[in-house]
């Protein structure tokens, strides 16, 4: 049997402090109803500056290698994306590898803005498949607060801070990490974006929705046919955690039905490149993900860049391999 | 044939009703997005909902001045029109 990728560790790690709607309130023209009935938002974490974003990927990257039972000196190769990392240069990947501990790892960032989090795995799993690495840590790194403008209705209410990964390996894999579909198109990077001198981030909300369910549902329904699967077949979906309206409308036109939709933008809002790795999890965690599952993920941010991709939730080795 | 007022009258109400949008059933073509309550995402899920009920294909530039039932309606009554797409 050909070598293929697959997840067999997931951690997770957010911020301490806890941004309540009701804490909006003292400074934005908004309401706790409103903020709920609009986005499903309740609270946010915000880094408070105490902790770096490397001190928070690497609580998540123990967390994740843990649970799949290895040490860091394991990992050949870190993949971190994000648009937030602690330093403009150099990355965040080259300390974390080494905060870790993985004995000189390769270590790259990687800006796919909210879809960052699948072009990551899907490059690990490129990397794995073709031999040239034999285990990764994907990580999901942001702190969105540092790119918000705090008195915008529209996005401060939106995003957030936090972090996630997951130990990818080569393995005798029935499924694994199914190919992805991964698209872009640049002509509508005006619509959500951070200026170099502004640095905060602005966004056309309306025009992006829009853009957001259709592509995301498009994208989902070519990496099922590629993964030769179905609707049917899907056990989990998880859509990226923009907001709870986006993550409804995807699950409608897919044909998805409700108790199959896990999502926490509850608590956790918008976390970019975070917020797919986050919620898985938070599903594991609450039960919902199991292993064997296959999990339909999709996530579109800012590029545009969207993608999706069927991964089959920590998949046994099958026996003799 | 050509669509009628009222279809898209009734396509509408069914949407904001799907979208939970109170008084959705009462909607008349007077009736604004404001007065609604149905802001900018609810209105790309009426649109999605015409689009596909009518065949039609409604633009980012088509949709920014639409403020109103009758404005939704009349819009897809002319792109219909303009697409001699079937009702």
């Amino acid at each position: 049997m050909t070598l293929k990728a697959g997840v067999t560790g997931i951690g997770s790690a957010l911020p301490e402090h806890v941004v309540t709607n009701k804490d909006l309130e003292a400074y934005l023209d908004t309401t706790d109803a409103w903020i709920q009935r609009r986005t499903g938002i309740r609270e946010r974490r915000h880094l408070n500056g105490t902790v770096t974003l490397t001190d928070l990927a690497a609580e998540a990257c123990r967390d994740a290698l843990q649970d799949a039972g290895r040490e860091a000196a394991d990992i050949d190769h870190v993949i971190v994306a994000t648009f937030t990392p602690d330093r403009l240069m150099p990355g965040l990947a080259p300390k974390l590898a080494t905060v870790l501990g993985t004995d000189g790892a390769g270590a790259i960032d990687v800006n796919a803005a909210c879809a960052g989090f699948l072009y990551g795995l899907d490059q690990s799993a490129a990397l794995i498949e073709s031999g040239r690495v034999q285990r990764a840590l994907v990580v999901g790194a942001e702190a969105l607060s540092r790119v918000t403008d705090p008195h915008d209705r529209g996005t401060a209410i939106l995003f957030a801070d936090g972090a996630a990964a997951v130990v990818v390996e080569a393995g005798a894999f029935e499924n694994g990490c199914s190919p992805f579909v991964l698209c872009s198109d640049g002509e509508h990077g005006d619509l959500l974006y951070a200026e170099r001198e502004e640095r905060l981030l602005r966004m056309e909300g309306q025009e992006v929705y829009r853009h957001a369910v259709e592509r995301m549902v498009e994208a989902t329904r070519e990496a099922l046919r590629r993964a030769d699967l179905t609707v049917d077949d899907i056990d989990v979906l998880i859509v990226h955690q923009a907001n709870q309206r986006i993550i409804d409308a995807a699950a409608r036109r897919l044909g998805v039905p409700e108790e199959k939709v896990f999502a926490n933008v509850d608590t956790i809002a918008n976390t970019s490149s975070a917020s797919i790795p986050l919620a898985l999890h938070h599903a594991e965690q609450r039960g919902h993900l199991k292993p064997g599952h296959t999990v339909a993920l999709a996530a579109f941010g800012g590029g545009f860049v969207w993608g999706a991709g069927i991964v089959t939730w920590k998949e046994r080795v099958h026996a003799g391999a | 044939m050509a669509i009628q007022e009222n279809d898209v009258l009734e396509e509408i109400r069914d949407q904001l009703e799907a979208i939970k949008v109170p008084g959705a059933r009462d909607a008349t073509p007077e009736n604004t997005w404001t007065e609604l309550d149905v802001d900018s995402l609810d209105l790309v899920e009426l649109v999605k909902a015409l689009e596909d009920r009518f065949e039609i294909t409604i633009s980012d530039d088509d949709l920014k001045p639409i403020e109103s039932v009758g404005d939704a309606i009349a819009l897809t009554i002319r792109l219909s029109e303009a697409e001699g797409a079937p009702a």
